[in-house]
């Protein structure tokens, strides 16, 4: 008896090397884990520095503008009026710009903090569109770029109203996030196409760039926040990468989908298709087979 | 008794608290609603989220268990509740019928992360009505922390 209990506690050499192998094992898997996710915090204490950087340029740049030509302004003499009211249109574009980072910035809050309610109501499609062009159209000017509207639209008429069930002011900023996208891929003096069909109870609006492109290996990180493409110091491009990562919290709202087709040096397109909303059924009748908790 | 309250429809990857009496409403498949209620300030707030942890990707909202139950939590004490005086009621996380090698099993793990990080905050699950095929459409009074079930045909 006394030998077995000293078996069965006391292990033979073979059998503790085996334990101290396994352990050892182990503590290598359990190490790489660790770097991984060193690796990974890393990664997002970068691309946290790389948003503040961007954001501080996104913000200040337009600001700094607004100021000067103001005060540029307040210092004209009397007579010139000309030099004013050309000089206001540059602060409108600013304003404009700045208005649209720090709505994307404000939506993005939302979404996080679970607050994005949708409100629903009955749109015109086509106006949605020349209101999302019209938000953005000054950042197409600055760089002669071309925004086409094409719809394709039941009995072959042209314009005929596309009404839709759906949030207006969402769907407009996921438009205007990919309109936003598609002037800064495109070269200057370029064209931007945006077609729209609504049918089977679905709107698809599709934004479309004959710029630079993106590169096949990029599409898994475009709607990453903080992340943007081509991030090295001399890129044109500018922006903070968090409009796309808006556009695709907002389309999951909206119980959307966005398809990117992209080919380098020739362009891509962004593509949104929703369903038309239905009401909430908010009702909750009382008979039937109810439980309580 | 007969006040009308306020009734709130509560849409996926959202969340909200509400410190006045109010019924938040919500239909659930494989998505999960987290239901905290503080009975010491007779109030409480409900999560519905779709997917179990966030993946680093996109923004963090509530679309996400891990993000939506912290969250959650978090507002809960911003306006006035106990962390130690919380109960929480747990539901949804049915099976989906379809088969997306990504979707697999999202209903149960959904489930799993809300009771992990509901046990790491030590806040108890009083009742639950996970699991099962059947969707569901949850009523949440935030005033007594009832909540009235019925199981309805949904599949996502």
């Amino acid at each position: 008896m006394k030998n077995n209990s000293e078996n069965k506690t006391k292990k033979g050499p073979n059998e503790k090397l085996e334990i101290i192998e396994k352990l050892r094992l182990e503590n290598k898997e359990l190490s790489k884990q660790l770097a991984r996710v060193n690796d990974k915090l890393k990664g997002s204490e970068k691309f946290k520095s790389n948003f503040l950087a961007n954001m501080m340029n996104e913000i200040i740049n337009p600001y700094t503008s607004i100021m000067s030509l103001s005060k540029n302004i307040v210092e004209l003499g009397r007579n010139d009026w000309d030099k004013a009211a050309s000089m206001a249109e540059l602060i409108y574009s600013e304003a404009s710009d700045l208005d649209f980072q720090l709505n994307n910035i404000f939506v993005a809050a939302e979404i996080e903090a679970g607050e994005a309610f949708t409100q629903i109501s009955n749109i015109e499609i086509n106006g949605l569109i020349q209101d999302a062009i019209d938000k953005i159209k000054f950042k197409a000017e600055k760089r002669n770029i071309v925004i086409n509207v094409e719809y394709i639209v039941k009995q072959g008429k042209q314009k005929e109203p596309l009404n839709f069930t759906t949030d207006y002011s969402k769907l407009r900023l996921i438009l205007t996030n990919f309109l936003n996208n598609a002037i800064k891929y495109s070269n200057p003096g370029g064209r931007i196409k945006v077609l729209a069909v609504v049918e089977n109870k679905k709107a698809k609006i599709t934004v479309q760039d004959f710029g630079t492109g993106i590169e096949k290996e990029d599409l898994n990180t475009i709607f990453d926040r903080f992340r943007k493409l081509d991030s090295d110091v001399n890129s044109l491009n500018t922006g903070h990468g968090l409009g796309l990562s808006v556009a695709k919290a907002l389309s999951d709202i909206l119980e959307g989908e966005i398809t990117i087709k992209t080919e380098r040096n020739k362009g891509s397109s962004f593509t949104i298709i929703v369903p038309e909303a239905e009401p909430d059924d908010d009702t909750f009748l009382s008979e039937g087979d109810e439980i309580i908790f | 008794m007969n006040d009308t309250i306020k009734r709130y429809y509560l849409h996926p990857s959202s969340l909200i608290v509400c410190n006045s009496p109010t019924e938040i409403i919500t239909l659930l498949g494989s998505c999960v609603a987290v239901c905290l209620w503080d009975p010491v300030k007779e109030f409480g707030g409900m999560n519905h989220f779709m997917l179990p942890l966030w993946n680093g990707q996109g923004l963090t909202s509530p679309k996400y268990g891990d993000i939506a139950t912290e969250k959650l939590i978090a507002r809960m004490i911003k306006l006035g509740s106990d962390k130690h005086n919380l109960k929480a009621k747990l539901f949804g996380g049915a099976s989906v019928l379809f088969s997306d090698n990504n979707l697999f099993n999202i209903g149960e793990r959904n489930i799993e992360t809300a009771k992990e990080i509901l046990e790491r905050n030590k806040i108890p699950v009083i009742s639950s009505s996970t699991g099962s095929t059947m969707g569901r459409k949850i009523l949440f009074n935030t005033k007594t922390g009832t909540i009235r079930q019925k199981l309805i045909k949904k599949n996502n």
